[in-house]
């Protein structure tokens, strides 16, 4: 009831002029800076950061986190208009959201990652406000042990990325990890495969890859076969582009169960949005009556991609309040901003300031409702996107691709890199071999080489049977592995006795 | 040995691996030119690529420094994915060879994909000397040309839109360093 | 008479010319160059210090981030630059043991700066959890005698700043003891609380805000007056670990312009004293301080030295 209560005083503190246009520039921004790739959430909130300096800190942080969660929205937009994610946790969305748009159904990807991404976000905002100190004891209950299950619950996700083809998958996540040793070794600080060349210390950048892998390997895909000369698929003429409230309807379940897994999983720091996407994503697979659709163009898998990845914005801010600890990149933004304004992120903040903290849960509130109705908005403009003939738009995603790679880091190496990945992306593809284990491998590799390593050293590998919650999280990765596999090989030995 | 492996892992080091996979891809394409491959022979060709990625890595690993304070090896993993690789890699060999694997796709326009990425390499390597702004737009410019877009009316205009874009968000509002090229810096 | 007009002249010229140069400096914008993402803690620092120096000078700064490789990017961008003072490296202390870790030449990398302004002195200190009868000094140590080496310290990157300083805790008190490396220092700090490690090495001002932490010892002279509670090494019986500090300062290529150097000085100076700039600060016990380039510049020598000597004696270099 208290909760209730401070909400209230948080909610009418956010009833003027000011604090709403604050909000509104922050989705706006955010928006635009989560579809723009090569921006991610973070930077797009540290970008803002010294326009908060001037403003009161509960106006600053309003704004910050509005943005944090609009452009968690917003990088969904390119990756399923083009087929290029604007964040790293909006890959999963791209798996069904662009096969939609090739269909011709645009309006239905764009509907439902936004519709989405807006209960998402409220399922997020939900279960940080009334449970944030049992998850954050939960968090707590997390060593290297249970990380390391964690990493390889989510590795166990390929079965649904292959689409059936196991060793293609299994080759692929291999690659990912085997390109992500590169850099310097995070536990001793080694240099690995970096033939004496600083920008590869820190390994890949990952947005030039994701942008190579998937956007670019796509281009070249359609310069190859021919699709760059025939005109874009226009959605039929009768029909309304756009879903009903029924077919969101339809998916309601998906969305929450999305959402609470993305709201849990974004409360361990490291793990974060994307992993998230790839568990809500699997689940929903597996749940589906018609599991071969996903990766087709399937609106479950859009929907649970999106919800998931928007719900742990609240996640990721759980352990940022009741220990100070960011869950997120874009959350360690959030405590340099709240530093700044001389506030302590923390649990001090609840007894010190419950104003601001109250503030920022309320202002998520609106600030959701600002991204339903200004999404709904951008996206009758997004879907024009649909329209351009592929000869102009495939030059512009070349030049989104460059400046994006580009901005990451200013690198130039960066752009290279992203151009490699786009060929090898191209060849891979081409030969039938997926590129989404290769993101899982690059995404997961150093979660999954430290914490094994700090185990053994902890302790030995004992540690990880002795620990139930990391047993548990085992014994669930090797069934979510090993299940699906065993059931096509009985389900190949069936086709070919009759 | 020691020297190889440190040598190896410098950029010199990184071109004699370059030149080890040219002579390695051309001796397995000698190997197996006959018609009975040609159906694989693309997939053959990468399961080879990937078979080599595995082995230099895991050869590299070798020389990677070995820090006894820090009580825990940064060459285990590295082998570990590289053999997993090698494996799975190895596994998709030999099933190409026994004509279990799926046939290459139909070739199409391959010269295009590549003109289209001699494009963008060249206005990579030219934005050190051009600036971005000069070589983004011969990137573009070239990119419809290719792509066959005849009208200059359409491609200038789009080039120009972009650069102007380019230049109010990236470089005003962003305050983002656009490299200035040898020419204008 | 005409020569000796045309001396004074030439004099005046001169004198004139090296008042506008000097006058000149900055008349273009300033870039600040951080090695960490915006957000990260040199960051905020360098943006904080511009927003005040604002308040005594009209020259305007740019605040850019160079992230990579813990600092060698940043570094290397900045000695591409000119040496015209219009490029500040913004610094931490963690730089100096990253050049030695990852074999680079302390030559060409540091001393190819200038190091012109120290602005902080952040003691290190170590942090055990309150919750555990681990959260004394004397319990730590007798603790890591009778675990021999397999007690458990957790922090930031291994070879780095903290992990420098846990050496040499180590070293010092003669315990032995194993360093896990966290991907940030929140990060190290929730493993603490997990109970995965007994002790954490870091900086006062790490606990505020947090609950459940304290600070066993503290690196300075004196205790500190925003946490009068943790004793320093020295009353503890340690000697030598009066002041291990974490530095942030700015340093400019070497060569560059004599007044750019000055006025960076000068600005510190100013800057040191505003109440807004030691409030930001001196609330986390971090000790302001306005070291120009010879203070500064025995700092980086000493740093460096402490460097070459505990990473080699743990192996950590060769």
């Amino acid at each position: 009831m208290e909760t209730l209560s401070h909400l209230y005083d948080g909610l009418s503190l956010l009833m003027g002029f000011t604090p709403l246009v604050v909000i509104l520039a922050g989705v706006i921004v955010g928006i635009l800076a989560g579809a723009m790739p090569g921006i991610s959430p973070s930077m797009a909130v540290a970008l803002l950061l010294p326009f908060s300096f001037g403003m009161s800190p509960s106006m600053g942080i309003v704004l910050l986190c509005s943005i944090y969660l609009a452009s968690n929205y917003g990088g969904s937009i390119t990756a399923v208009m083009i087929n290029t994610p604007g964040t790293p946790s909006a890959v999963v969305t791209a798996f069904d959201g662009y096969p939609l748009t090739r269909k011709g159904q645009a309006g239905t990807a764009l509907g439902v990652s936004l519709i989405a991404s807006v209960v998402g976000g409220f399922v997020g905002i939900i279960i940080l406000v009334l449970f944030s100190a049992p998850l954050a004891r939960m968090a707590l209950k997390f060593w290297p042990a249970e990380y390391f299950a964690l990493a390889i619950l989510g590795l166990s996700t390929i079965a649904s990325l292959g689409g059936g083809r196991w060793l293609e998958s299994f080759i692929a996540v291999m690659l990912g990890l085997l390109l992500n040793t590169i850099g310097l070794d995070p536990l001793s600080g080694v240099s690995r495969y970096t033939f004496d060349f600083i920008r590869l210390y820190d390994g890949f950048s990952f947005i030039p890859v994701l942008i190579g892998l998937f956007a670019l390997s796509e281009v070249f895909m359609g310069i190859e076969s021919g699709e760059v000369n025939r005109p874009p698929v226009l959605p039929e003429r009768e029909k309304s582009p756009w879903p009903t409230l029924r077919d969101y309807f339809k998916l309601k379940f998906a969305m929450l169960r999305a959402g609470v897994v993305g709201t849990v999983i974004g409360v361990f720091p490291g793990a974060g949005g994307t992993i998230a996407s790839f568990i809500a994503y699997d689940i929903e697979k597996r749940l589906n009556s018609d599991p071969d659709s996903f990766g087709k163009g399937n609106p479950f898998g859009v929907a649970a991609a999106e919800a998931s990845n928007s719900s742990s914005v609240g996640g990721a801010l759980v352990p940022l309040l009741t220990l100070g600890i960011p869950g997120s990149s874009s959350a360690a933004v959030l405590i340099g901003a709240l530093m700044i304004h001389n506030l302590q992120p923390g649990p001090e903040l609840f007894t010190k300031h419950p104003e601001i903290v109250y503030t920022l849960f309320s202002s998520l509130f609106v600030a959701n409702i600002f991204l339903l109705f200004l999404g709904l908005l951008g996206a009758r403009l997004w879907i024009k996107a649909a329209l351009i003939p592929k000869r102009l738009l495939y030059p512009m995603i070349f030049a989104f691709s460059f400046i994006g790679s580009y901005a990451v880091r200013s690198s130039v190496f960066d752009v290279g890199v992203c151009l490699a990945f786009g060929l090898l992306g191209w060849m891979l593809v081409r030969s039938k071999f997926p590129v989404s284990p290769i993101v899982l491998g690059m995404i997961l590799g150093t979660m999954i080489e430290k914490n094994l390593r700090a185990t053994l050293m902890m302790g030995g590998p004992a540690l990880f049977l002795q620990r139930p919650l990391s047993l548990v999280l085992l014994a669930l990765a090797f069934a979510s592995g090993v299940i699906p596999y065993l059931r096509e090989r009985k389900r190949k030995k069936a086709l070919r006795k009759s | 040995m020691e020297n190889t492996l440190i040598f190896l892992g410098t950029l010199q080091g990184l071109l004699v691996i370059f030149a080890g996979f040219l002579l390695f891809l051309t001796a397995a394409f000698a190997l197996f030119r006959g018609p009975r491959y040609a159906p694989v022979r693309i997939r053959l060709m990468l399961c080879i690529s990937l078979l080599y990625i595995a082995f230099v890595f895991f050869l590299l690993s070798f020389g990677l420094d070995e820090i006894a304070a820090v009580g825990s090896s940064a060459r285990t993993v590295p082998r570990l994915w590289a053999a997993g690789l090698a494996l799975f890699s190895g596994v998709a060999l030999r099933r190409a060879l026994k004509g279990k694997a799926p046939a290459d796709p139909e070739k199409g326009d391959v010269r295009r994909v590549l003109a289209a990425a001699a494009i963008v390499a060249f206005s990579l390597w030219g934005m050190d000397i051009a600036g971005y702004f000069l070589s983004s737009a011969a990137m573009i410019i070239l990119l419809c040309l290719l792509l066959g877009e005849r009208r200059p009316g359409v491609y200038l205009s789009l080039t120009g839109s972009w650069l102007l874009f380019s230049w109010l968000v990236f470089s005003k509002l962003l305050t983002l360093g656009l490299p200035s090229g040898i020419l204008f810096g | 008479m005409k020569r000796k007009l045309l001396l004074t002249a030439l004099a005046l010229t001169l004198v004139l010319l090296a008042g506008t140069a000097y006058a000149a400096y900055p008349d273009k914008p300033i870039k600040v160059v951080n090695y960490v993402g915006p957000g990260g803690l040199m960051d905020v620092t360098s943006r904080k210090f511009v927003s005040i120096a604002k308040k005594f000078t009209d020259a305007t700064f740019v605040v850019e981030n160079k992230e990579g490789a813990g600092g060698l990017v940043a570094m290397q961008a900045v000695l591409e630059q000119p040496a015209d003072g219009y490029t500040v490296f913004a610094a931490t202390t963690s730089v100096i043991p990253k050049v030695l870790t990852s074999k680079k030449s302390v030559d060409e990398l540091v001393w190819g700066f200038e190091w012109v302004a120290m602005l902080m002195k952040d003691p290190e200190a170590i942090i055990a959890a309150s919750g555990t009868p681990l959260n004394t000094w004397e319990a730590i140590a007798k603790n890591a005698l009778e675990k021999k080496g397999s007690q458990i310290w957790t922090g930031p990157a291994a070879g780095g700043n903290d992990h420098l300083m846990a050496m040499k805790v180590w070293a010092k008190s003669g315990i032995e003891a194993k360093w896990i490396p966290y991907s940030t220092g929140p990060e190290a700090m929730m493993g603490l609380l997990s109970g995965q490690g007994v002790a954490y090495v870091g900086n006062p001002a790490d606990i505020g805000g947090r609950e459940g932490f304290t600070i066993v010892a503290i690196a300075s002279p004196e205790r500190s007056k925003v946490f009068p509670d943790a004793p320093t090494f020295t009353e503890l019986g340690i000697e030598g670990l009066e002041d291990e500090v974490m530095w942030r300062g700015f340093a400019m290529k070497k060569a560059s312009p004599e007044e750019a150097m000055v006025w960076w000085e000068d600005l510190l100076k100013k800057v040191a004293a505003d109440p807004e700039w030691r409030e930001f600060l001196e609330k986390d016990g971090i000790e302001v301080v306005d070291y120009g380039r010879e203070k500064f510049t025995a700092q980086i020598k000493k740093d460096i030295e402490d460097a070459e000597t505990y990473l080699k004696k743990y192996g950590m270099i060769k």
